[in-house]
């Protein structure tokens, strides 16, 4: 019985590993520790990755960083929080661009580099898998799992 | 002893330590300090099925039953320096087929930047008649092969002046951005010129006010633009000091599947118009890389002055993204309803009998490109 319990909690692990988004979908929004932002709402992030809002809500500067195209990161925000293909985004920011109204954020190597920009920029405001966040950065949302 | 070694042992270290971090602070504030290039281009085809009509104003350049690749093939850069955290400068440097891809400025102006929710623009640019007249040659952009003409085919596209710009958010995400306007357009500015005729105008004391509201994939939009305007064709007649006044609503939702864009357009010359208005309206669902949509659009214009206009149009299109950077669209659009009018159609020449067919059909295709 023992036995039984055990191997269907391993299978259940193991559907689980294999169903990326279930379990891998826990990306959070991080901001320098300095930031007295201490929370944000799924809409205010999308605002401000969209800059469609340039401040944080306490009217601090915002400056959004973002992950390398082909990213697993990248995909899950993109999926999960922009509900946008790559494809569809880059018309929204070439709508932005070329009518002077504002300008896509700026592409970071990895979650380290952008732990690092975080750390050292209070403005800035960046995403990354939950796992990968240390001492350098503050989360303010955490994507719910599902 | 020992201790105080120690003690300015650390001190030595604390120090080159907040050299590091302040190095890297300054490297990292040097990266906002750049110089961009951005580009999009078109290439176009279409041809129509009128025996002798041709479709909008570009003279030689104009849909007929031919094939023609000069009508929406078109080339933009964008310069961008930002020597400043507050300043940016900005050039869009447009060539166009259908003017013989002579190069001009669509926009080059200085930007400051206040806050986050003011800044100010100086120097040339877009007018904002309708939700997509700012970047209504950025194909990438939008899913038409061209944006509705009943609409989006106006007479003067640029000025020179003040822009102001205000952005705040209310409740739970909503964002309103508001943009005040000053400015004038001059004689013969290129990209104003209407080909075929020669054109003398001038447009003083031009004066706007442009409202966007979004909330989530939902935005509204409300435009007003009014200036004195001066018009005289060469030895033909001429407009003086009249009121010139454009103003626009839409309605858009996008939310990744669904697409939807309605819109209404109303512009008037004072004394010299009596109807005119246009509106276009947008359906269209994303399915993968896919967006099959259609588009039915209206424009009713009497004017004393230039030749009536009435109009309408069923649209057919398909857009495609091969991949982040190159979108293929498809249109097949039937005109119609002209009523005793030739719509946004020319004759041959002038004092041409035969009367334009019934309905016009006009395929078109492009590739578009962002980079």
């Amino acid at each position: 019985m023992r036995t039984a319990y055990r191997a269907l909690c391993t299978l259940f692990f193991i559907v689980m590993g294999l169903l990326p988004g279930v379990v891998n979908a826990d990306l959070v929004i991080v901001v320098n520790e300095k930031n007295s932002t201490q929370e944000l709402t799924m809409q205010q992030v999308r605002n401000i990755f969209l800059g469609r809002v340039l401040e944080f809500p306490n009217g601090q500067a915002a400056i959004p960083v973002i992950q390398p195209e082909g990213s697993q990161d990248r995909r899950t925000f993109m999926r999960r929080l922009i509900h946008k293909s790559e494809s569809q985004v880059n018309a929204y920011w070439a709508r932005l661009m070329f009518s002077g109204n504002g300008s896509p954020p700026r592409e970071l190597r990895d979650a380290e580099e952008m732990l690092n920009m975080v750390s050292l920029r209070p403005n800035m405001i960046g995403y990354m898998h939950a796992s990968k966040v240390d001492h350098r950065g503050k989360i303010v949302f955490r994507l719910q799992t599902k | 002893m020992a201790n105080t070694d120690l003690q300015s042992e650390f001190d030595r270290f604390k120090k080159q330590t907040q050299r590091q971090i302040e190095a890297l602070q300054k490297s990292a504030e040097k990266k906002e300090t750049q110089f961009r290039v951005n580009g999009f281009a078109t290439l176009g085809y279409a041809r129509s099925d009128s025996k002798h009509y041709s479709f909008l104003e570009f003279a030689a350049n104009d849909i007929k039953n031919e094939n023609n690749f000069i009508s929406d093939s078109k080339l933009g850069l964008q310069f961008t320096f930002k020597p400043h955290r507050n300043v940016e400068f900005v050039a869009q440097l447009l060539a166009e087929a259908k003017r013989n891809w002579q190069v001009e400025a669509s926009w080059a102006y200085m930007k400051y930047t206040f806050s986050p929710s003011w800044s100010l623009k100086a120097g040339k640019m877009r007018l904002p008649y309708y939700l997509a007249s700012e970047y209504i040659d950025v194909g990438y952009a939008y899913p038409w092969v061209r944006p509705p003409t009943e609409l989006y085919s106006v007479f003067i596209e640029n000025f020179t002046g003040l822009q102001a710009d205000h952005r705040f958010s209310f409740g739970n995400g909503w964002n309103n951005q508001l943009k005040i306007f000053y400015g004038e357009v001059r004689d013969g500015e290129p990209g104003n010129a209407v080909g075929g005729n020669a054109f003398d105008f001038s447009l003083k004391n031009l004066r706007g006010i442009e409202d966007r509201l979004n909330y989530g994939a939902f935005t509204l939009r409300a435009s007003y633009t009014e200036g004195d305007f001066d018009l005289s064709v060469q030895n033909f007649s001429s407009i003086k000091d009249k009121r010139y006044r454009y103003s626009a609503i839409a309605a858009a939702y996008d939310d990744g599947e669904l697409l939807i864009h309605v819109e209404l357009g109303n512009s008037t010359i004072e004394d010299y118009t009596d109807t005119n208005r246009s509106y276009t309206a947008t359906l269209g669902y994303n399915i993968g890389a896919w967006l099959p949509y259609i588009t039915q659009s209206e424009l009713d214009e009497e004017d004393q002055f230039f030749s009536d206009t009435k109009q309408k149009s069923s649209t057919l299109g398909l857009r495609y993204f091969l991949n982040n950077h190159i979108a293929l669209k498809a249109s097949v659009q039937r005109f119609y309803d002209f009523g005793d009018t030739n719509g946004q159609f020319s004759p041959p020449s002038f004092g041409f009998e035969q009367p334009i067919e019934a309905a016009i059909h006009i395929v078109s295709f492009s590739i578009n490109t962002l980079f």
